[in-house]
């Protein structure tokens, strides 16, 4: 009985041992793909984007823009004042419709 | 394997997870693909959004010329994820990543490098407006 109840516990600690990658790919695939969506909505949106913010820096969340100012400093520490953190945020330039990117 | 870009106006974007241990790095970054460019780079804004402070990096790797300015760089090693066209995750690297000091509105690049090391070629579907990374 005991002996049973020894292999038990191994195979449990196998089971989680051999989820615990899988978690991680589980909440990386979520996080990637909420974050797809806001990419996504960033580029299907971008024309209008850049009528309402242009040279804003602006801040993406589930589809929305959270906050948006010209000035990147000022926004990064607005979403720490208000939300703890900027990590979770995309923050990305919106150029108005003359700008042309030169890297 | 496929990985399904994005395209900004006329620019196409890729989003990746990254991840660097030193700074501490994790963070969803969409890079802009610059087959122009030699090195993958993390642009400033994703670091002051990550609290990384240019003064806390040391001295910097040389620096990287655009066509209108200079950056200073600082090289790292991480590991960039995306998701398939499938919807599996793929990890690259550990791979040479650089931390850019360039101006705010500069987005961070995927260079050559990372299409040369992993293989993938830059496809673009014109009529359907999709690009997209394969290898």
């Amino acid at each position: 009985m005991f002996h049973a109840h020894e292999k038990d516990n191994k195979r449990n600690h196998l089971i989680e041992k051999a989820l615990i990658p899988m978690n991680k790919d589980t909440n990386l695939l979520k996080e990637l793909t909420a974050g797809t969506k806001d990419v996504e909505w960033i580029s299907k949106n971008y024309p209008a984007l850049q009528k309402k913010y242009p040279k804003h820096f602006i801040a993406v969340k589930d589809q929305q823009v959270i906050i948006a100012h010209k000035n990147l400093v000022i926004l990064i520490n607005t979403l720490k004042k208000k939300f703890g953190s900027a990590s979770e945020f995309l923050i990305d330039f919106v150029p108005d419709e003359n700008y042309t990117l030169v890297v | 394997m496929r990985l399904n870009g994005f395209f900004k106006g006329t620019a196409p974007y890729i989003l990746f997870s990254v991840r660097v241990e030193k700074p501490k790095i994790l963070r969803q970054i969409p890079f802009l693909i610059d087959t122009g460019s030699d090195i993958t780079g993390i642009a400033i804004k994703d670091c002051l959004a990550m609290g990384i402070s240019f003064h806390s990096l040391g001295r910097p790797m040389g620096s990287i010329s655009g066509i209108k300015d200079k950056a200073r760089r600082w090289e790292v090693k991480g590991e960039l994820r995306a998701i398939t066209q499938d919807t599996k995750v793929e990890r690259f690297g550990p791979m040479k990543l650089y931390i850019l000091e360039t101006s705010s509105d500069c987005p961070s690049l995927l260079g050559r490098d990372f299409l040369e090391q992993f293989g993938f070629r830059l496809l673009y579907n014109i009529q359907r407006k999709e690009v997209y990374l394969e290898n």
